[in-house]
């Protein structure tokens, strides 16, 4: 794989590109250190868990990964309309796709049976690389996975009243964290407390099912 | 805005998963082999954005011949240019635009030359 720095921006037969001005000018003054990093960071934890799946993941994965989610906008090959949402809401809605398909990807590689609970045989890289686009249909195996990450999941943040309302909303079908605290009923504040803890018990998932595996 | 839909338990492990990515995209703390990447990766995009402004302009567009740079402003070092620079662009509010966003990047000579085209008391 090439280095993601060195890496020509340019490549070949790419469509002519010509936004407005008013559209580099929104580019330029949001495209920030400060969001590049957070791009890297983003790509960097929904990718962590691939490389246990069969797929490395390895950092100059996740620097292309995120180079490229700037440099395809820059030439069009992704489309952001700066009027309808922030550059930075753009560049990680991309990697959010992204790095569903390459966890997709990394699953189809994958020929075992996704039973956690009931056979110790994965850990959370199953559960992040088992998540299938939403177009194809998952199979019966990963649906039955996923609700079983789910219980457990649940039943770690039983004592966590807000934790369990984010996971209900989401359940739900909420997605934007406005909506997600709308259908949750958590002030903005206890939505971003409540995703913290929910990040710490991911890891701590995870964590667990590590351990399963060795003892 | 809420899915129609009901979303299955592997679009829900999904969500779960974005919404964890998220918190530490916002609170982790980056390296500074981080930042370096970073850096590179904003002047590769710096790069891009200049091509895309310079594609703006027409092929068959008037190239106007800029004019000589004042005697006056040779006596400028590059900080008091960059000073001057500040105080025309204050002062004149928002009559005045020009295209660089980062003047680190011009010689001491294309300051002069900028100065000499914002600057009114310095035209003939």
């Amino acid at each position: 794989m090439p280095n993601a720095m060195t890496m020509p921006i340019e490549k070949e037969m790419r469509p002519q590109f010509t936004p407005d001005e008013a559209w580099i000018d929104a580019f330029a003054t949001q495209n920030t250190s400060e969001l590049r990093e957070l791009a890297k960071r983003y790509a960097a934890r929904r990718l962590r868990r691939v490389g246990a799946s069969g797929t490395p993941a390895d950092e100059l994965d996740v620097r292309a990964l995120v180079q490229d989610a700037f440099t395809d906008t820059l030439f069009g090959e992704v489309v952001w309309d700066p009027v309808k949402k922030s550059l930075e809401q753009h560049v990680l809605d991309t990697l959010k796709y992204r790095t569903r398909d390459v966890r997709k990807r990394a699953r189809r590689f994958k020929h075992e049976r996704i039973d956690v609970f009931a056979e110790d045989s994965a850990t959370m890289a199953d559960v992040e690389s088992s998540l299938r686009c939403g177009q194809e249909m998952p199979s019966t195996d990963e649906l039955l996975f996923a609700e079983q990450v789910i219980a457990r999941l649940r039943e770690l943040a039983a004592h966590d009243e807000h934790v369990s309302r984010l996971i209900d909303a989401i359940a739900e079908g909420a997605t934007e964290p406005a909506d997600i605290a709308a259908v949750g009923k958590l002030t903005a504040k206890q939505y971003r407390n409540a995703r913290e803890r929910l990040d710490r018990l991911v890891k701590n998932l995870d964590n667990e099912l590590c351990k399963r595996l060795r003892s | 805005m809420t899915k129609k839909h009901k979303p299955n338990a592997v679009e829900i492990l999904e969500e779960v998963s974005h919404q964890a990515a998220l918190h530490e995209a916002k609170h982790g703390k980056s390296t500074a082999e981080d930042r370096a990447w970073s850096r590179q990766l904003g002047e590769t995009i710096e790069a891009r954005l200049a091509e895309l402004r310079r594609n703006l302009t027409p092929d068959d567009a008037p190239t106007e011949k800029a004019a000589p740079i004042p005697k006056s402003l040779f006596a400028l070092g590059r900080d008091a240019l960059l000073t001057r620079i500040a105080e025309v662009t204050r002062a004149m509010g928002g009559t005045v635009q020009y295209a660089h966003r980062n003047l680190k990047g011009l010689s001491d000579d294309d300051l002069r030359l900028l100065l000499a085209t914002i600057d009114p008391t310095l035209r003939d």
